[in-house]
């Protein structure tokens, strides 16, 4: 067990090696690009460029500042769709009637990207933050809803029965059985509207911008290339990929390697 | 006189359970009558759709009856309870985000059989011991081989002190060779600790190699077709003149065993009385 554990770490560790090395030539590509082709620099500043203005503002804590803003609203809007999502859920596994009325709802709203919802939510809820929220909230609660249902479904008979079997009264099946048998599919729901809810808060910041003042990286990215200042476009960009990378690899992927992995219950 | 159904520890009375397949109501077992002592162990013989796995649910109280009652010392049984734990046939019937260890503290914990949480590990572990898997306790079970799995749940069945263990063709999904020694292990524990089996079996060898008792049941809709008692000597061996004997009169029950070119007549050897269960001495 202890020899495969440490050549599996290894092997990961070199896997991540190759990734970073590959990332390396990508970006030192991107600079030479820049400096040595006829690429207008306004267009495509060299990466150190971008990295300079990438350090200069998280020290000036304008980056800082968006991010936690764009943070706080995405929190809000996920927190809000994972509540919704699990009273939708018991909703419909204790009504039939009302699951199919979920399942309508779901047909109708999963495949509307929550971006087409935005004027109608601007017109209902205004400009403020709380319309992005809704954008947000509207665009991951259905994955969710639509994995929980697939994890519930997915629980063997026999378990649930174990479970009767054993007397557990309605919560504690729904706490020891039902939830722990769900949760492969409770994560990857949660990655799903993790991913979702990121499009929706930048892609709504961009379309109506600063609410109050505050805005968040998708107001940042819109409004440095309003400037013109291109290097701190990428800049932004760049955080949204290592904040995407870092919730994917210290969040889900801890979560998995402790969980799903470790209970041999991975969906792939 | 004396009410059987009371003193006994299971009865059967007028047991009929009906599904609706396709739209129409369909009998699935009709009006079967039995009791069972303590210490029993029986087996439901019969062949694939007879209802012998719809008789195991309704004891256990997963299904509701459509007539009759079913008495557990005397209670009449309207849902499951740890008095009358279930063994599966799927090796999915373990827990798979709890250790070996974990499935049983699980039970003995939510059952309240044992309260004390070092007291739990202590008597789950007694409980792994007894069917051989010591040094699993901190495996999950994707870790381990069916036939260890079919271990733990017999363990963690056990542990909560169920009156009867019932088992729905716990072994099917084994090779033989896991089979035989999950059988010889069952006989053992059934021996030490004196919980009534009721073991839900197609297999004719099973059924003589383990019970005291046989319960045949007929295909469309599921009757009694007979109640056998088992009394070759342990250990049994299929090599036995009595195993054989025994072999054949069940086979001619099932309507399987043809000799000398004709059916033998089933209703030639029926050890039954009254729907309960008499030692054919």
């Amino acid at each position: 067990m202890n020899g495969a554990g440490s050549s599996g770490r290894e092997r990961i560790k070199s896997k991540t090696l190759r990734q970073t090395l590959f990332i390396l030539a990508l970006l030192t590509l991107w600079e030479l690009l820049a400096r040595v082709g006829q690429l207008p620099a306004l267009l495509f500043p060299p990466i150190s460029s971008v990295l300079q203005e990438l350090v200069v503002q998280t020290m000036n804590g304008e980056l800082i500042q968006r991010t936690g803003f764009s943070l706080y609203l995405i929190g809000t809007g996920l927190g809000l769709a994972v509540i919704s999502a699990l009273i939708l859920t018991a909703f419909g596994v204790s009504s039939q009637i009302f699951g199919e009325w979920v399942q309508v709802l779901m047909a109708v709203f999963h495949p509307l990207p929550g971006i087409a919802i935005l004027p109608v939510i601007i017109l209902w809820l205004g400009t403020g933050a709380q319309s992005i929220v809704a954008v947000i909230w509207l665009s991951a609660v259905w994955p969710m809803v639509a994995n929980l249902n697939t994890g519930l479904t997915s629980i063997p008979a026999t378990q649930i029965e174990v479970g009767r079997n054993l007397g557990l009264g309605r919560f504690a099946l729904i706490r020891s059985v039902l939830l722990p048998g769900a949760f492969p599919h409770i994560l990857s729901g949660l990655r799903v509207g993790w991913a979702r809810a990121w499009q929706a808060a930048v892609a709504a910041e961009m379309v109506f911008g600063a609410c109050g003042g505050e805005g968040g990286l998708g107001w940042f990215i819109y409004k440095k290339r309003f400037f013109m200042e291109i290097p701190d476009v990428f800049a932004g960009m760049i955080v949204i990929v290592l904040i995407g990378l870092l919730v994917e690899r210290m969040g889900f992927e801890w979560i998995e390697t402790r969980t799903v992995k470790r209970w041999g219950m991975s969906l792939s | 006189m004396e009410d059987l159904s009371v003193t006994r520890l299971l009865s059967v009375t007028g047991l009929t359970k009906q599904f609706k397949v396709n739209g129409k109501d369909t009998k699935v077992l009709e009006a079967l009558d039995f009791t069972l002592e303590a210490g029993s162990f029986l087996t439901i013989l019969g062949p694939s759709g007879c209802g012998k796995s719809t008789l195991l649910r309704c004891i256990a109280g997963f299904e509701p009856l459509t007539g009759g009652v079913i008495r557990m010392a005397g209670r009449k049984v309207e849902r499951p309870d740890k008095d009358r734990m279930v063994v599966f046939q799927s090796f999915d019937q373990l827990f798979p985000w709890l250790t070996v260890l974990q499935n049983i503290t699980f039970a003995l914990q939510a059952t309240r059989t044992v309260i004390d949480s070092k007291a739990r590990a202590a008597t789950a572990r007694s409980y792994l011991q007894l069917v051989g898997l010591s040094g699993y306790a901190d495996y999950f079970p994707h870790q381990i081989s069916g036939g260890m799995k079919q271990r733990v749940a017999i363990a963690r069945a056990l542990s909560v002190r169920p009156r009867i263990l019932l088992m729905d063709e716990p072994f099917g999904s084994l090779d033989a060779l896991n089979r035989n020694l999950l059988q010889e292990e069952l006989i053992r524990i059934w021996q030490n600790t004196g919980v009534t089996i009721i073991f839900v079996t197609h297999s004719i060898e099973e059924a003589i190699l383990l019970s005291e008792k046989i319960l045949v049941l007929e295909t469309g809709p599921g009757r009694i077709r007979a109640l056998l008692t088992n009394s070759i000597p342990r250990p049994r061996s299929p090599e036995a003149p009595e195993f054989t004997t025994l072999w054949k009169e069940l086979h001619g029950l099932l309507g399987l065993y043809r000799e000398t070119g004709t059916a033998v007549e089933p209703q030639r050897r029926i050890v039954f009385e009254d729907g309960i269960l008499q030692p054919s001495r």
